[in-house]
């Protein structure tokens, strides 16, 4: 097992703490909302900020799960024309998916970085009730992107050394769009 | 322009681009050659808001809310409890297996979660009790698509924030035409039995004391499904707040059944966030570009476009669901939703008509991309599930239902009543 395969399981493993983390997050989110529901209609008690705090809650969880998703394949493909091409072309097409969409996030992430760089100069807060230091979720959101360019960049450069190697099943294994039974399996 | 803009789109969704990349290039691509002002550099905002969308949350959560409710072992019973009660009827288990579906779709909201998990109940049914087995499969390919209509659809939220539509008049606009839908399947069924005894299978002893005892499979379901759509109808709670209740209560009944556990709860976590982080980046990307589209006035170049072809509002309408139809056949579900509702929405309400009621018109055309081959996922689940025989058993039988769907959207274009009645009396 060489280097890069080393450090993609290793961010396969970071990855997928994360999405437990955030999936924490999301379950202590629809508790915080559930009691503000409760208390608003039974109790007629408004506890502000219950929608704020899962917005958060929600976005932090999304981006910290971006790499779990990447490594695991599930990008939305058509795979129409995909799945009638020989293996060297579906490699390719696979190789160059990845790098628009990794570039694509690179360039977002770039831009949110630039917003958080301000949060952090003016000191920003949510116009809201809470007043919510918004360099708090910002960064933790930053992050999650981060983490997505970094694994995608790293994927990128893995796929490149086995399509000069012609290893395709490498390539397929990391990128190819998922067979039906693999869906399946995860969906029930 | 447009052309332009479509041929990009085309030749990178052709590619097996993934979606997301096609959506924002297109976008920062736009930016570039058409926009006098560097609109693409609010990326990094408009990402942000959105991540933190309210509305939005109500997706993760419906999703996660499906997962604890798929692994908590509720199927079975629920099943059960839809033979006893629906089994009577000429076509027996296959009413069962649209009024699960039902069901399930109502609690979960996935197309693919709803066949496959109803599909491996009730496959086993078919040989046990003489079914014809293509009818059988169809029956399960298209019930599982009633996901997307019946209220919580997460794809209705989604259309409800692209085109600014409120998303609990959606609601209420889809719940009269999905319980339709889900009775024009049954009508199919029970004509094709009429007039194919032998398609039926043996009858359902009939026994009212095991019927009463089934009902303890059917409840729970039927109880989170009142909480959470329940509530958003009553006004009492937001979608995202009538979605947390729905995980609260889901997690409840798990602890109920004893199926509650720190693994389980992970890999309905799992399941969850990789469903969640797939559509979210989509959806982000698509803001993006419908940002930059409107601002450069694709938007209202498109509208002008089509106003300008002098066709009559209806003879409109009826080009657009021809195309949806055609395109249903190629494009998976949701990438469709995305790329097409910011452009098709605005020319709609440009002529006239209503986006509540273009919306759930739009869903029943979507639940037919679903199973319309070649491409239609819940073809190859219900398939994957099979394990023998051919595709070709499972298209055939899906077919008379692909025709109920067709004359679901004919009734919504005759009568846009169905899906206005309900919302008008609440607002």
């Amino acid at each position: 097992m060489n280097f890069l395969d080393k450090t993609l399981k290793g961010l396969d493993g970071i990855a997928l703490r994360l999405v437990w983390f955030g999936g924490a997050l999301l379950i202590l989110a629809a508790l915080i909302v559930t009691v503000d529901v409760i208390l608003r209609k039974l109790f007629g008690i408004s506890m502000a900020g219950s929608d704020e705090l899962s917005g958060y809650a929600f976005g932090i969880a999304t981006s910290l799960s971006l790499t779990y998703a990447l490594l695991h394949r599930s990008n939305i493909r058509v795979d129409a024309l995909y799945q009638h091409l020989p293996e060297w072309l579906r490699c390719t097409l696979d190789i160059v998916g990845n790098i628009l969409l990794i570039s694509f996030i690179g360039y977002v992430t770039w831009r949110a970085s630039l917003l958080v760089a301000d949060t952090y100069a003016n000191q920003s807060r949510s116009i809201s009730p809470l007043q919510t230091p918004l360099a708090i979720p910002q960064s933790a959101w930053l992050a999650g992107l981060l983490l997505f360019v970094v694994t995608g960049t790293v994927m990128t450069v893995s796929s490149l050394i086995s399509f000069f190697k012609r290893d395709w099943t490498a390539i397929q294994q990391m990128f190819g769009i998922k067979s039906l039974d693999e869906q399946i399996e995860e969906e029930s | 322009m447009m052309i332009q803009a479509i041929l990009f789109l085309m030749a990178l969704v052709i590619l097996s681009v993934p979606i997301a990349a096609v959506l924002g290039w297109l976008g920062l691509f736009m930016s570039n050659f058409h926009s006098f002002m560097p609109l693409h550099l609010a990326i990094g905002d408009i990402f942000w808001q959105n991540s933190i969308e309210f509305l939005l949350v109500a997706i993760p959560m419906f999703v996660l809310m499906g997962e604890i409710l798929l692994r908590s072992g509720i199927t079975a019973r629920m099943y059960e409890g839809m033979v006893q009660w629906l089994g009577w009827l000429p076509g027996g288990l296959m009413h069962s297996n649209i009024g699960a579906c039902a069901l399930f779709a109502a609690t979960s909201g996935s197309s693919v979660a709803t066949a496959a998990t109803i599909g491996t109940v009730a496959l086993p049914e078919v040989e046990k009790h003489n079914y014809n087995e293509r009818l059988f499969l169809g029956t399960i390919a298209a019930g599982g698509t009633l996901g997307i209509l019946i209220p919580p659809s997460i794809n209705l939220i989604i259309y409800g924030l692209l085109t600014d539509t409120s998303v609990p008049e959606l609601y209420l606009a889809g719940f009269l035409p999905g319980l339709l839908l889900a009775g024009l399947f049954m009508t199919t069924i029970a004509i094709a039995c009429f007039f194919k005894p032998e398609w039926d299978g043996d009858p359902v002893p009939q026994d009212w004391s095991a019927k009463i005892r089934s009902l303890s499979g059917l409840l729970p379901p039927l109880g989170i499904f009142i909480v959470v759509v329940g509530s958003i109808y009553a006004g009492v709670a937001t979608p995202t707040e009538g979605a947390s209740l729905g995980v609260i209560a889901s997690l409840g009944l798990a602890a109920q059944n004893r199926t509650l556990t720190v693994d389980m709860l992970k890999r309905a976590i799992e399941g969850t966030m990789r469903t969640t982080a797939m559509i979210m980046l989509i959806i982000l990307a698509a803001i993006f570009l419908n940002f930059i589209l409107a601002a450069v006035g694709l938007t209202q170049a498109l509208a002008d476009f089509v106003t300008g072809l002098g066709l009559s509002p209806m003879q409109t309408m009826f080009m657009i669901v021809v195309f949806y139809i055609i395109l249903g056949c190629f494009m998976e579900t949701l990438s469709m939703l995305l790329t097409t509702a910011p452009l098709i929405a605005p020319v709609v309400v440009q002529l006239g008509f209503d986006p509540v009621w273009f919306g759930v018109l739009l869903m029943v055309l979507l639940e037919a991309a679903l199973i319309t081959p070649p491409i239609g996922i819940n073809l190859y689940v219900v398939q994957g599930i099979r394990k023998q025989g051919g595709l070709n058993d499972v298209m055939i039988g899906t077919l008379p239902f692909v025709l109920a769907m067709f004359a679901m959207v004919g009734l919504l274009l005759a009568f846009p009543e169905i899906a206005l009645w309900l919302p008008q009396l609440f607002y």
